[in-house]
């Protein structure tokens, strides 16, 4: 970590943000100057039944033996000596599609726009045919992953709610925070280490109902990307890994309404044109009615009772000419929990995007962005006047984004440059009296204020057709500002001996950290490579959690003067191979993470209402280092994807476990997943998961005590033991209508099994003394979810 | 002072967490008795006392700790030399020797002469034993007096509360200047309740100086019951391994429950490589009130 003076970190970025759009003028003019006999055809792939545009689409030119990926607005820019040429337009699960284009010097070509008709025609049928690209292997990039909307809505789902986050975790080197929890750890990194991103506003709390449930509404989703190495230098923020969802654009053809009726929630999702072809917009809510039935209770204590979630997505677009476009995107979601007036507790995120997208010429892309997102809590008691309170809590990001891409003329080299700006208010708690008769004395913790910026730039080449190239770097700065009051402590103790006042947007601390990104591509053949990667990433704010999966009043703290940034260096080898046309993945990777500055708690930590939170820290290294292994077939009848990881996961800090190297608590050494999918008719489609891992590491006593009456567990390692190996079979069946062509309203029904052989897996085990027989002690294993069937009714028209 | 919820502050927190998963359990979670294979952990001496602030029987507990799946087999230490040290403000020291004693199912040490705790007096605790000396030491602090306690019959059933029994209020004033905490002592008809969800422990920081109206909400009375209510005055780092012990016994194994540890206390070990022992020496300053239920 480089601490630098404060006006010469300004001084760098000011000369390196001026010079950036210099630098790509130059680049602009250069090669035009080099490639006058050239001309650059740029344009969108679209879906054609809905005008959604499609990422990662393969744009061709055979002729020339020349091929192009649209980014993630579904943009490409390919550039061609003079001519007419025959474009082949692929995607998975679409038919491809053959177009003549004419690349003329001198005309003023607007950006094409061309769509493809996607292959199933029923709703929901999902069996993949298209041309499979070589993708996996080609890619100048690893350690990723994409998962669509599709595969997670007909994979089996806990009490019939899709899940993205739970479909993430049967991939590899992805781990599942427990039972039924969407949390998730990366390549052993903690929760708070993934960057949550939907349509690029931070997501800080990813859980419903504590985390059964994730609060990515399916319908609103078009895909997910995870990132768990290598990731490109225009993402930072978080440790281990980014996970950037993108909601649909919303149909912008005709109108159309499409949902659902589950067991535990229903949805609805409404999309259609602004005006047709030029914009779109889509709105989709969820909500659980468990409260619902509660209210038909004829006793008050159960009929006043309410909990529930619920979310509510909403987004449009606008085309303003060939070359500009406008989004405005957000989510807002709560979970309410309230018994009979006595207390009350709600939390959940908002989020807001504004994106401007903007065309410089066909090989410059831009994308401004302006992003608002929020998470808090509040907890109300009101079950006695006299001591009546409410306590709240909140996180909020402010930022701005300023993204550009420059594609090469020569099509093997893309430039990818811009700016980031967050600013940081974390509230950690304001407690207040209700009440006039309240005895309570009001409260508020100093907020926590900070800014993030960072400058990158990432240059993706392909040097030869075998080797391969992305480099970059990120210049990320955080400061942290006032007002805050702060204290100097006793050295070596934690004896506060005097405070520290810093008035508004008085600088605390300020930390400088160079990342730099590298992934390396050498391709064997058309159907092998090698990759290598590096990645260092810095992190600036840390959850504060003491327990083992993350909760809605974990608090979020931000970097200062005695908690340093979080930094990760990451190396990773892998090698490609694709078999039978690329109809048939496989790879593996191997992975050494380093983490430093890593959190965690002094025994008996006090982490709630405190503002001397730094004395309960304790800050030390971590590292996970394994072999991942992915088998997947994307196309055909049959589709789904084995993995296996054999991982290690660690920590060293100093005051936990006697100072010795303990096994981090998501230290699992085997992970495997299967999914499988087979579509057995046009109506009927078969889709099974089973999971197997190692049980997580867990401190369970190796004596106990007897303080009068009561025995006491006494503990001698950090995690020491084992959980049970965790393994679960789920199973779901979706039937389809007979296909008719007319037809406009069509439904399936989805019939799902849960734990299908009723495996008793641990969630908790807890050492007690028997109620029935005090002075004997025993052991009690927990388990949620055995054998947990559900049905969910879908509906489109 | 008291009271619900914040002074209990994460032990609020965590029961309406805890609540919530209750009703996540009461849907979808059993229990099993299990077989789980654990270490043996070389044995640690434990002990344990609770000096008050006036005259009283004062006990030092001197065990050692043993295999957890053998509970009744707790074996307590005779040959411990233990000495109370009690220091006046002016530095003055008296001390007070102990002899081993036997009851039916315990063993400890009592001192030779009866013991009067004063407020504002330090008292150290020295367990020598098998070639350790351990020390611990406290001061009686104030503690306010409980000004009134009463009693309701509770006529409706609520979520906290049932029809038909009669629940305490107690009242006080707390002192101000923030720093105080508390433990509170519930018994029906002379018996404590014991049990780590009776346990009620509480700091002042939400309510420093104010006029405290408590009514605890898991306690029910019956009418004819006595009931009797102790406030003690403790030190923050009693506060804390009450908390800790509190949570332990609640359950330890859940993913929302903290990593379990040995709760901190306040002894030393005079050889500073030495182990620590397990156990706690509370200081306590006491004030009491009584009802009948009638």
């Amino acid at each position: 970590m480089t601490t630098i003076n404060l006006r010469q970190i300004k001084t760098i970025f000011l000369i390196l943000f001026t010079l950036f759009p210099f630098w790509a003028f130059c680049l602009e003019k250069a090669t035009e100057n080099e490639n006058k006999e050239k001309v650059t055809l740029s344009g969108y792939i679209k879906d054609k039944a809905t005008g959604e545009e499609l990422i990662g689409a393969i744009v061709q030119v055979k002729a020339l033996k020349i091929g192009v990926a649209t980014n993630e607005y579904g943009f490409f820019s390919i550039t061609l000596p003079e001519g007419e040429y025959e474009l082949e337009i692929s995607f998975l699960g679409y038919r491809s599609l053959k177009t003549q284009a004419r690349a003329q010097k001198g005309a003023n070509i607007e950006p094409l726009v061309i769509e493809l008709e996607p292959e199933g025609i029923q709703l929901q049928a999902v069996e993949v045919t298209g041309e499979k690209s070589n993708e996996g292997v080609r890619d100048i990039g690893m350690s990723n992953n994409n998962i669509s909307v599709q595969t997670v809505q007909t994979l089996p789902a806990l009490f019939g709610e899709y899940d993205v986050l739970r479909t993430l975790q049967l991939l590899p080197g992805v781990q599942s925070a427990g039972e039924g929890n969407t949390g998730f750890y990366v390549r052993g990194g903690g929760p708070d280490q993934n960057l949550l991103l939907l349509d690029e506003a931070v997501v800080f709390n990813p859980g419903h109902f504590m985390g059964f449930f994730s609060v990515f509404n399916t319908d609103a989703i078009k895909d997910v990307d995870i990132y768990k190495g290598g990731i490109p230098a225009r993402y930072g923020g978080r440790l281990s890994s980014l996970i950037n969802i993108r909601m649909k654009e919303g149909n912008n053809k005709r109108f159309s309404a499409k949902g659902g009726l589950g067991i535990i929630s229903s949805r609805l999702t409404v999309e259609g044109p602004i005006v047709k072809d030029k914009g779109s917009f889509i709105v989709s809510g969820r909500r659980t009615y468990a409260d619902l039935f509660l209210k038909l209770s004829s006793d008050p204590n159960v009929r006043n009772n309410q909990l529930y979630f619920y979310d509510f997505n909403a987004k449009a677009n606008y085309h303003i000419g060939k070359r500009d476009r406008i989004f405005v995107s957000g989510y807002f979601g709560r979970d309410v929990f309230s018994f009979n007036n006595l207390f009350a507790f709600d939390w959940g995120n908002a989020t807001l995007t504004a994106r401007w997208n903007h065309l410089f010429s066909d090989r410059h892309f831009s994308n401004l962005t302006f992003i608002y997102s929020t998470f808090d809590y509040s907890f109300t008691f009101t079950q006695d006047e006299n001591n009546a309170a409410r306590l709240n809590s909140s996180v909020r990001n402010i930022g701005a984004k300023a993204d550009f891409s420059f594609y090469a003329p020569g099509n093997n080299s893309k430039f990818y440059y811009g700016f980031n700006l967050i600013t940081h208010r974390f509230n950690p708690g304001v407690f207040e009296p209700v009440g006039e008769k309240s005895f309570y004395v009001p409260q508020r913790l100093d907020y926590d204020y900070g800014i993030e910026t960072a400058l990158y730039y990432d240059h993706e080449w392909e040097i030869t057709p075998k080797i391969g190239l992305r480099y970059g770097l990120r210049l990320s700065m955080f400061n942290a500002t006032g007002p805050k009051k702060t204290y100097n402590y006793l050295p070596g103790s934690n004896l506060p001996i005097d405070t520290v006042v810093y008035g508004n947007n008085e600088l605390i601390k300020s930390y400088f950290q160079p990342e730099p990104r590298l992934v390396l591509r050498y391709a064997i053949n058309d159907e092998q490579s090698m990759k290598f990667s590096y990645t260092r990433t810095a992190q600036f704010i840390h959850q504060a959690s003491n327990s083992t999966s993350s909760l809605p009043v974990d608090l979020w703290i931000l970097s200062g003067r005695t908690i340093r940034p979080q930094l990760g260096d990451q190396v990773v080898w892998g090698y490609f191979r694709n078999f039978f046309q690329g109809k048939l993945e496989a790879s593996v990777e191997i992975y050494y993470k380093w983490m430093q500055n890593q959190i965690d708690y002094r025994d008996q930590a006090d982490l709630f209402f405190n503002d001397k939170l730094e004395r309960e820290l304790l800050i030390g290294n971590g590292w996970s280092y394994g072999v991942e292994w992915l088998f997947k077939k994307s196309v055909g009848k049959f589709t789904g994807w084995a993995s296996y990881t054999l991982s290690r996961t660690e920590r060293q800090i100093d005051g936990i476990n006697q100072n010795q190297v303990y096994p981090a608590k998501n230290d699992r050494r085997h992970n495997l997943a299967l999914v499988a999918s087979w579509q057995v008719s046009p109506r009927v489609l078969i889709a099974a998961n089973w999971v197997y891992y190692t049980g997580f590491a867990v401190t369970f006593p190796s004596g106990g005590y007897r303080l009068q009456d009561k025995f006491v567990p006494y503990f001698t390692e950090r995690n020491g033991y084992r959980m049970p190996d965790y393994h679960r079979m789920d199973l779901s069946l979706t039937l389809y209508p007979k296909y008719k062509p007319n037809r406009k309203f069509t439904s399936n029904w989805n019939f799902s099994i849960y734990n299908l052989y009723g495996r008793k897996n641990a969630w908790a085990i807890n050492f007690r003394e028997k109620e029935n027989a005090p002075g004997e002690t025993e052991a009690v294993m927990i388990y949620l979810f055995s054998f947990v069937p559900s049905v969910t009714w879908n509906f489109e028209f | 002072m008291p009271i619900q919820p914040f002074i209990y502050k994460k032990m609020v927190f965590k029961r309406i967490l805890f609540f919530i998963f209750l009703s996540t359990l009461f849907f979808w979670g059993c229990e099993k008795e299990i077989s789980v294979d654990l270490k043996q952990a070389a044995p640690r001496h434990v002990i344990e006392a609770r000096l008050t602030s006036g005259k009283q029987d004062f006990r030092v507990f001197v065990s050692q700790s043993g295999p957890y799946f053998n509970a009744s087999g707790v074996k307590y230490l005779a040959d411990a030399k233990v000495i109370l040290y009690e220091i006046d403000s002016m530095g003055n020291t008296r001390s007070y020797d102990f002899v081993y004693r036997q009851a039916d199912t315990v063993a400890f040490y009592s001192p030779v002469n009866e013991i009067e705790g004063k407020i504002g007096y330090r008292y150290r605790l020295r367990v020598e034993i098998q070639n350790q000396t351990y020390e611990a030491e406290g001061r009686i602090r104030r503690v306010p007096p409980l000004q009134a306690l009463i009693y309701q019959l509770n006529e409706e059933t609520t979520l906290i509360r049932e029809k038909g029994y009669y629940y305490i209020t107690l009242m006080a004033q707390e002192p101000p200047g923030v720093g105080d905490y508390y433990r509170f002592r519930f018994y029906k008809n002379n018996v404590l309740l014991n049990k780590p969800e009776e346990w009620e422990i509480a700091e002042d920081r939400y309510v420093d100086g104010n006029f405290i109206i408590w009514s605890p909400a898991q306690l029910k009375f019956s009418l004819g019951d006595t009931a009797k209510v102790e406030i003690c005055s403790i030190d923050e780092t009693a506060y804390r391994y009450i908390l800790g012990l509190r949570t332990l016994l609640l359950g330890q194994g859940n993913p929302f429950s903290p990593v379990p540890t040995n709760p901190i206390n306040n002894f030393r070990n005079l050889n500073p490589n030495g182990v620590l022992p397990l156990g706690y020496f509370f200081v306590e300053g006491v004030e009491s009130a009584t009802v009948v239920i009638k």
